[in-house]
């Protein structure tokens, strides 16, 4: 976690997946679930192994919740706690090291300037290092992990620090792959393959609980609103960063118009100068005359992007379920009457 | 597993003032399924042949009364055994339990899991040991046997037991490097359990993991519609069930038998609000709904469509920029 600005190094990553441990994925669904709507973050441990894979075998959460996703991820105290950890996991003689975090997030708001950082600078550490996104716009409905990392491109724009457009182009970045996604395998070891293969069905029950609730046909209500109203904030930053951006445009567009007016008249001044027989001057004086505005940062506006284009793919995925639903409903019960 | 309508308890009389809770023992004991799995990954690294003990720590939550448990979380605690005398790394077992305390504040220690065949001498050990972090409730112990009586590995079998105290304190034994304590005898009331997923998403995680584990190490993860269209499958088959139980009992069709299933099914059907009946009304509700839905849908893909062309167009004018 140390910030080692001096280390730009950065090694393109070798990892291709992500294996989990069936009791991390689930000790992990529960932390985040349990404590939804509060936000929380922690640790992955494990190995990487030699076939180009990370091996996940334990998982801790950081004690605190988030105010937003990635806070912990830099705070002295997520820190010192997974420090304590890693410690007393080798005084067992476990030889795990620190992998990665995972993040409980409702959609696309995972997609902050913290969280970026944090994984940025960590993934200049460790080349494989990722996170392990939990998103829990429809908790209680359907289990949404990813495992996410910076791309290469993206890490090489970070280093560049500027974000012009023209640094996004060399680097062949857009708001479309910031991030590279891994593939998840959950791996069970073998004594509990045999335990679940030999359950009953009726052995695990939860009180007042009810795993169908996917097929309510309003049980995406709320969760809607609530992407929607993310939807709607996401768009005002988005559009407030875009304001800066347009008004750099303007000023940009009425120095090139300037610059043409200028050269136009240094033409004509030369013809008449021509005729008249005296020397030109120089056509190309305006460059130390005129001088353009520099182009913001385009730093928020691709991360912005990311978080509305998420957000939308899962407004969608949730409007399709809703009318798959209503659908089927409508067509049962009109007929049947 | 055990159903619970095979234990009987009984409040045994204290023979040990000290140990005077013990009456109010645990009588339900929950253990969560990350739980379970973490004790299950942590025996099955017992080395086989060195018969070397693995024992470890349970945590979690205890209902006020102390009559339910909740097993929330495990891990492993070393310790050596040479002969009669047992070391528990004591050390370890608190740090880690420490550090486990910062991210769940309300847990504490409610007793340990081993696994072994048989409950002996050295079993008692631990479990004064981890009395005393549980004190003044009684520790449990939990059991793990997956190995038959030739060391052939076969199905987990979880046994809970609570154990009490019983007769004087007897002698004095060496445990840890320094403390010495007085050895308890112990008799261990078997108390039942239950496998529980705490929260509906791990529930569905659960499901998947039961559904993908034969034959399979690994599964990989899925995130599209699918889920609904399972969950939809698992309705259809649940009603064909419904339906050939109720036609199967067509013969005894006047029997009380199953009047708890036809008073549900009644109730259910009855219950039918008077919507229902008016198509017309329901047709106007359902195409709104559906038009509503329709419109988001539309809106956020002019978003999506929206922002992408403005990437575009912010990166091709800023290409084309002549200066």
């Amino acid at each position: 976690m140390v910030n080692k600005q001096g280390n730009k190094k950065y090694q393109a990553p070798t990892a291709t997946s992500i294996n989990v441990e069936s009791s991390v994925l689930l000790s992990l669904i529960r932390h985040t679930s349990e404590n939804y709507p509060s936000l929380f973050s922690g640790t992955l441990l494990g190995f990487e192994d030699d076939e180009g894979s990370i091996d996940i075998t334990h998982v801790y959460p950081f004690p605190y919740p988030d105010q937003y996703e990635g806070g912990s991820f830099k705070s002295r105290s997520g820190a010192k706690y997974q420090d304590e950890i890693l410690e007393s996991l080798k005084k067992l003689g476990y030889g795990v090291e620190f992998q990665g975090w995972f993040q409980s997030t409702v959609s696309g708001n995972f997609v902050t300037t913290q969280l970026i950082e944090g994984l940025a600078q960590q993934q200049l550490l460790n080349k494989n290092s990722f996170i392990i996104i939990h998103n829990l716009s429809s908790i209680n409905k359907e289990v949404e992990l990813k495992a996410l990392r910076l791309s290469e491109g993206f890490i090489g724009a970070y280093l560049d620090g500027k974000w012009k457009s023209k640094d996004l182009e060399s680097n062949k970045i857009s708001y479309l792959n910031i991030f590279d996604e891994l593939p998840i395998n959950i791996h069970n070891q073998n004594l509990i393959n045999l335990y679940l293969s030999n359950l009953q069905d009726s052995t695990t029950t939860v009180a007042n609980t009810n795993e169908f609730e996917v097929v309510n046909l309003s049980s995406n209500q709320n969760v809607t609103a609530q992407l929607l109203e993310s939807l709607y904030s996401q768009v005002d930053s988005y559009n407030y960063d875009q304001n800066n951006f347009n008004y750099y445009q303007r000023q940009n567009q009425k120095e090139v118009s300037k610059v043409t007016q200028w050269k136009q008249q240094r033409k004509l001044e030369n013809l008449e100068r021509a005729k008249r027989g005296e020397s030109e001057l120089d056509p190309e004086e305006w460059k130390s005359i005129f001088r353009f505005p520099s182009e913001p940062s385009r730093y928020n506006n691709i991360l912005h992007s990311h978080a509305i284009d998420v957000l939308a793919d899962d407004i969608l995925k949730k409007c399709e379920e809703d009318l798959t639903k209503s659908l089927a409903i409508e067509r049962k019960l009109i007929s049947e009457n | 597993m055990s159903g619970e309508s095979s234990f009987m308890h009984l409040v045994r009389p204290n023979v040990a003032a000290p140990a005077s809770s013990t009456s109010t023992g645990a009588s339900n004991i929950k253990i969560h399924a990350p739980a379970l799995f973490q004790i299950l990954e942590i025996v099955s690294k017992q080395v086989l042949s060195a018969e070397k003990r693995i024992i470890g720590t349970l945590v979690g939550l205890r209902s006020e009364d102390g009559l339910e448990l909740e097993i929330r979380d495990a891990y492993v605690v070393p310790c050596n055994e040479t002969g009669d005398s047992i070391t528990i790394e004591d050390s370890v077992h608190k740090t880690l339990f420490q550090l486990h305390k910062k991210a769940h504040p309300k847990e504490a220690v409610l007793g340990w899991f081993g696994s072994s065949n048989q409950i002996d001498s050295t079993t008692s050990l631990i479990h004064d040991f981890y009395s005393k972090g549980a004190y003044p409730f009684p520790a449990i112990y939990l059991n793990v046997e997956y190995l038959t009586a030739d060391n052939q590995i076969t199905v987990p079998k979880l046994s809970t037991y609570v154990g009490a105290t019983v007769g004087k304190p007897g002698s004095t034994q060496q445990i840890g490097w320094k403390t010495t304590t007085t050895n308890n005898s112990y008799i261990f009331t078997p108390i039942p359990n239950q496998v529980i997923n705490g929260s509906i998403t791990e529930k569905i995680a659960f499901k998947q993991l039961r559904e993908k584990s034969v034959n399979t190490t690994s599964t990989a993860l899925t995130s599209d519609l699918s889920y609904l269209s399972n969950q939809l499958e698992a309705v259809t088959t649940n009603i064909d069930n419904l339906l050939r139980f109720i036609e199967s009992k067509g013969v005894e069709a006047n029997s009380d038998k199953d009047l708890d299933l036809l008073r549900l099914l009644s109730n259910t059907l009855l219950n039918k609000p008077q919507l229902l009946s008016n198509t017309e009304e329901l047709k106007n509700l359902f195409s709104a709904h559906n038009q509503d839905v329709i419109m988001i849908e539309y809106l956020t893909k002019a978003v999506k469509d929206q922002i992408e062309l403005s990437a575009r167009l912010t990166a091709s004018a800023e290409a084309d920029k002549k200066f």
